[in-house]
């Protein structure tokens, strides 16, 4: 299929290809730093070994992806099928609002991998007991929420530490499909993801 | 200097490197062409990094409308696109530079001291590739919209009723389109489309 093609595509130059150019970008920029201050060099080294993580993660997903997502399977379904895997011992509490109807595939995929990451980091970061996976269809609008009871983190602290690192892709690819990401976080009192995303009605 | 780019990490390396030259200074950042713009009026840069694919305003768009109001503004892109079609519309809109991310830093500084010095600063490859573009003919608008239908899987009988016309007359303009792409079928049309940045993802 001409479409899945395309799609793939999409996928690679989004996230790979992105992160590729990231991490040499930041490699470079170490190298130059290097022997006049070590500890900057330091940094963006990090940075660098971050993003190629991340990466990876990407690409691993990618190919659960391919296995998993079946042509006509709506976005709720899907959805709901990896939180499960990804939630996989833990309480999950899983939710559809509004009424379910198909959307752009691209939206879907971002949301997807939104989602994705914000469960990864709660089991992982937050040891959360308990997941809430909610998503809503408005009228006008797609919301998306992952709530967990995990450790919550400062937002303010540590911008390069993986879960921050990660929040600043989903933030990204929020806006890359014209939404918003909110984060509502307490130290001790778990962390809540929202995105809300417009949707066309006519898609 | 100014660096626009959509893509956070990517853009903080490379302010991180110009920072550390003594001979320039990065002013400000942007993540989009609009905000870019806004920018450029506070900071008035000497040379502006521009990518190219960005939300809100692409980076074309943006070094146009910089260029308007500002006919001295330099540009270099940086993109990870290296289709011809984006090229030339990145030359045409007025950027004296080009070059392809996970470019070396040596590259990086060599292209934004020979922009400021008032020249081009076009590699090897890419100039290939603009010469390859100036030399074939360009798909006009009709063909375009086909060729993006095309893309997200549209039939011709689809193309037609979107685009409120017959299907014997899609059909003509899908002749056109791989004539004039020298494909053999759909499918490479849209690969070689990809490929010289005709259409994007």
């Amino acid at each position: 299929m001409l479409s899945e093609r395309i799609r793939i595509a999409r996928e690679i130059h989004d996230t790979l290809a992105q992160g590729f150019a990231g991490i040499s970008t930041q490699l470079e920029a170490g190298k130059e730093a290097l022997f006049s201050s070590p500890h900057v060099a330091h940094e963006h080294l990090n940075l660098a070994n971050l993003l190629a993580r991340s990466c990876l993660e990407e690409a691993r997903q990618y190919v659960w992806d391919l296995r998993h997502h079946v042509e006509g399977d709506d976005l709720a379904s899907v959805l709901a099928s990896m939180s499960r895997k990804l939630a996989a011992g833990l309480l999950l509490d899983f939710k559809v609002l509004g009424y379910p109807r198909p959307i752009s595939e691209t939206v879907e995929s971002n949301l997807l991998r939104i989602a994705q990451e914000a469960i990864i980091n709660a089991v992982k970061h937050a040891h959360a007991r308990r997941i809430q996976v909610e998503i809503c269809y408005g009228s006008q609008s797609l919301r998306l929420c992952v709530r967990d009871d995990g450790c919550g983190f400062d937002p303010q602290r540590a911008p390069a530490a993986e879960g921050h690192f990660g929040l600043l892709g989903m933030s990204e690819r929020a806006k890359s499909i014209g939404g918003l990401l909110r984060l509502q976080t307490t130290l001790g009192k778990g962390t809540e993801i929202i995105v809300e995303v417009p949707v066309d009605n006519k898609l | 200097m100014l660096v626009v780019d959509d893509h956070a990490i990517l853009r903080s390396g490379v302010a991180a490197m110009i920072d550390r030259q003594t001979d320039m200074v990065m002013v400000a950042e942007a993540g989009d062409g609009r905000q870019a713009i806004e920018l450029f009026r506070q900071y008035k840069p000497d040379v502006t990094l521009m990518d190219l694919v960005m939300p809100v305003m692409d980076g074309v768009e943006a070094i146009r409308a910089i260029r308007r109001e500002f006919p001295q503004s330099r540009f270099i892109v940086l993109t990870t696109f290296d289709g011809d079609e984006d090229i030339y519309r990145a030359i045409q809109a007025g950027a004296q530079g080009y070059l392809l991310k996970g470019m070396k830093r040596e590259e990086l500084f060599e292209a934004i001291k020979a922009v400021h010095a008032g020249s081009r600063y076009i590699p090897t490859v890419v100039a290939r590739s603009l010469d390859a573009r100036r030399t074939s003919p360009g798909l006009t608008r009709r063909e375009l919209e086909v060729l993006k239908l095309i893309m997200d899987g549209k039939s011709n009988r689809e193309i037609a009723g979107a685009l409120s016309t017959t299907e014997g007359t899609v059909k003509s303009y899908v002749v056109n389109i791989l004539n004039k792409l020298d494909a053999n079928d759909r499918t490479q049309a849209v690969t070689i489309a990809l490929k010289r940045g005709i259409v994007h993802l």
